[in-house]
């Protein structure tokens, strides 16, 4: 906005004052940056024994940082989502006090990274038509596979939802087609709410995960890579999920034993690197 | 004999116009040449005339009551004419209590009747659902009356029903709209039901609905319960935006110190919408926290003008104590002082001081929504609203202790002594600071005092009772590094300045 500028005796004035100033005040209330990188994420469902987040979203990126050899990153789940970048979580805080959001993260893991820990050309894969593939895999997990999941959780209680932290995702965005309102075309009112086709969210979350076992085989790494990627982090991040949860998703994976096998090998690794990390 | 025809006639005046003017003034009664002045005369003749006739006939009546204070008299009922929607037992509630408050007396007289009829027609007056109230005393009839029973009539008109109010603000850089209706006597015992809702720039949205009942006869104490909501836009200082949803029940008298409030509240705070450029300090208060607290607000107002008084003073005493479930948990204790005293020829010096201290309990530290927040044209003037204190980048993080004291001198505009527009001079003082309580709380305290930001400036005012406009001109004389400070002008508008 322009502003109207001051004649120079006003400026020569106003510069006179204030004619003595004192220390801020201490902000004894205001947050101190952290010692070492810290990941705010939704609580564990088990922090006594696991750090991994009761959220898919968080649990990605704690495996992300993980797989990509950054260790000394510290877990904090008292942070509202309102508080993270763009209003969600997870959010990486930097001793330098910056906040980074999930889509920042890879930039700044490259940028601490030595040459040889970057992930090579195609990102990490072995091929570049592995590299294109991973696409396919990325969005069939992040749309049927979160579907049923997110379908799966029930919904919190009001005085659960004041009183925990939990993920809210918007459901109609993930299901394709696109579901049904509840209330009829017909009817004067505004639309509300959506008829979730569950038969339909759980034939497509079978038919992903037998896709993914299939495809996974006994490689070591999913689309046999030579180290785990960036798919790899999200591969894991759904089964760990979809093994936590306690209805048909768990079943559906755990009748596909390479899944199961991969995702405990997985998970050794990633928590060995993250226990090592601090808890607020 | 000589009839009367044959009598010679007396001598007739003769009359020649123009007729000259013999007329004395009487009644200092002006020139005749002027209408306008003869109306008037005429008029003031009349109202001396029955300001007169009242006057002789108040003497009178007054005389014949004094006469007969003595005679002995008894109330044999009591009507209340012209209240149809008044519960019958909330009369009775109210009536009964001053009639048997005078049957300790053995023989009756027209004092104490007269007494009682004062006495219950103050208390319907009270219960502000009558716009009038006319008693009259007459002769009882009832069947089994004697000649000292009358019968009390009260001859009411009730308000009106329902109050709807729909207004648009614009000041201070905030502009607003509102719509509020008031159910007066909702319940037939003068419940009042009060809806507002309003939306506006920085208070983007706000409800209440309030209900207030008498608790006591004497309706000196009242009952309230009160659901409220808001929201408003705190991003200018604290890059966030705050929802409040809560409910209060209170109750309110009054005694010889002045007006008692204790009060429950359970609120439930929301910090969120933050800017991008938000600071780590409001991004770890994002969130919704629960504050369940108990409270007691004394008010004792005695000045004859809130801005120019020349004599009483103001005192407000705020003491809150949170813990009763919920996230928050302290002790708050807040002051609010204002004393003015005119200084002839047109001149009002002004004292104001605020103080307030937050301790937080159990080991948890204070809320963002619970501290004190200072600074602003209604506040310290010239410095930013809300940017005095702690701060987290740019924003305002709020404090746990704080004071403010404010010195105007306020005068006529030259050659405009009657204009509402006035001049003042002020003087402004405070600080805000946040508590470490790992540390003693009375170092800090004075520390806080010992180390205060000053401004100074002048300005013109504008009293609209009971809002108060004003536009300043200042500078900072001391004050804090990063203290949010404004140089030059600034606009205020509000209820209450320091």
């Amino acid at each position: 906005m322009p502003t109207i500028p001051l004649p120079t005796p006003v400026r020569n004035l106003f510069a006179l004052f204030p004619l003595h100033t004192y220390p801020a005040s201490p902000a004894y209330s205001a947050a101190a940056p952290p010692a070492h990188p810290t990941l705010w994420i939704f609580p564990p469902k088990h922090p006594g024994t696991s750090l991994l987040s009761g959220d898919v979203e968080c649990v990605k990126w704690q495996a992300y940082l993980a797989l990509r050899g950054i260790k000394n990153v510290g877990v904090r789940w008292n942070v509202s989502p309102q508080g993270g970048v763009d209003g969600c979580l997870p959010t990486l805080h930097l001793p330098a006090n910056t906040l980074l959001g999930p889509r920042q993260i890879p930039a700044w893991v490259d940028s601490t990274q030595s040459d040889g820990d970057a992930l090579g050309e195609p990102e990490g894969y072995s091929t570049p038509e592995a590299r294109d593939e991973s696409r396919a895999w990325v969005a069939l997990l992040e749309g049927d596979v979160h579907a049923a999941l997110v379908v799966s959780q029930r919904e919190p209680s009001l005085l659960d939802s004041l009183y925990k932290l939990s993920p809210k995702y918007n459901l109609a965005a993930l299901i394709q087609p696109p579901p049904a309102p509840l209330s009829g075309v017909s009817t004067p009112l505004p639309s509300s709410g959506i008829n979730i086709p569950t038969s339909s969210v759980s034939i497509r979350l079978r038919e992903a995960i037998d896709a993914v076992s299939d495809r996974l085989g006994k490689d070591k790494w999913f689309l046999g890579s030579p180290g785990p990627t960036a798919v790899d982090a999200l591969l894991f991040a759904y089964i760990y999920s979809a093994l936590q949860s306690q209805d048909e998703v768990r079943l559906v994976v755990e009748r596909r034993v390479n899944l199961v096998t991969w995702e405990r090998r997985v998970r050794a690794l990633v928590e060995e690197t993250i226990q090592g990390g601090q808890r607020q | 004999m000589q009839g009367p025809e044959n009598e010679p006639s007396p001598p007739q005046p003769t009359l020649r116009p123009p007729f000259p003017n013999t007329s004395s003034p009487r009644d200092l009664e002006p020139s005749p040449d002027d209408i306008d002045k003869i109306n008037k005369w005429q008029q003031e003749r009349i109202e001396r005339r029955l300001r007169g006739d009242y006057e002789s006939s108040v003497k009178n009546l007054g005389e014949l009551i004094n006469g007969n204070l003595t005679t002995p008299l008894h109330i044999s009922s009591v009507r209340v004419e012209g209240a149809p929607r008044t519960r019958h037992s909330f009369l009775s509630s109210l009536i009964e209590p001053q009639l048997s408050s005078h049957n300790t007396v053995e023989t009756p007289t027209l004092e104490n009747v007269l007494h009682q009829v004062r006495g219950i027609s103050h208390t319907l007056q009270l219960t502000d659902i009558f716009s009038s109230v006319e008693p009259t005393i007459a002769k009882s009839t009832a069947p089994l009356s004697t000649n000292k029973d009358v019968d009390v009539v009260f001859k009411c008109r009730e308000r009106g029903r329902l109050f709807i109010k729909s207004s648009t603000e614009v000041g201070n850089g905030e502009a607003g709209t509102s719509f509020t209706s008031r159910h007066r006597n909702l319940f037939g015992g003068a419940e009042t039901l009060e809806l507002s809702t309003s939306v506006g720039t920085k208070t983007r949205r706000a409800f209440h609905a309030r209900l207030t009942a008498p608790v006591t006869a004497s309706l000196r104490t009242q009952g309230e319960i009160r659901a409220f909501m808001h929201s408003r836009d705190n991003t200018h200082y604290a890059s966030s935006k705050e929802d409040v949803r809560g409910v209060k029940a209170s109750v309110t008298t009054t005694s010889i110190l002045g007006a008692h409030e204790l009060a429950y509240e359970a609120v439930l705070r929301n910090i969120g919408s933050l800017s991008p450029t938000a600071s780590v300090s409001i991004r770890e208060a994002a969130g919704t926290t629960i504050k369940s607290a108990v409270s007691h607000t004394l008010v004792r107002d005695t000045r004859d003008h809130p801005i120019r008084g020349t004599k009483g003073s103001y005192l407000k005493l705020f003491y809150e104590f949170a813990g009763l479930g919920g996230d928050a948990s302290f002790l708050k204790s807040e002051s609010e002082t204002h004393i003015s005293r005119s200084l002839g020829h047109g001149l009002t010096l002004s004292l104001a001081t605020r103080t307030g201290v937050l301790y937080p309990l159990n080991g948890r530290p204070s809320l963002y929504s619970d501290r004190f927040q200072l600074g602003g044209p209604t506040s310290v003037r010239m410095f930013q609203v809300n940017g005095m204190g702690p701060k987290d980048g740019l924003d305002s993080l709020g404090g746990d202790v704080y004071w403010a004291a404010g010195l105007s001198l306020m005068g006529n505009l030259p050659f405009k002594p009657d204009w509402p527009l006035k001049t003042h001079l002020f003087v402004n003082a405070g600080r805000l600071d946040s508590l470490d309580t790992s540390k003693p709380v009375l170092p800090a305290i004075k520390a806080c005092f010992a180390q205060p930001s000053v401004t100074a400036g002048m300005g013109l005012v504008f009293g609209y009772d009971p809002v108060r406009v004003e536009l300043n001109f200042g500078v900072p004389i001391v004050a804090s590094r990063f203290g949010g400070w404004r140089k030059g002008i600034q606009i205020g508008v509000g209820l209450d300045f320091l």
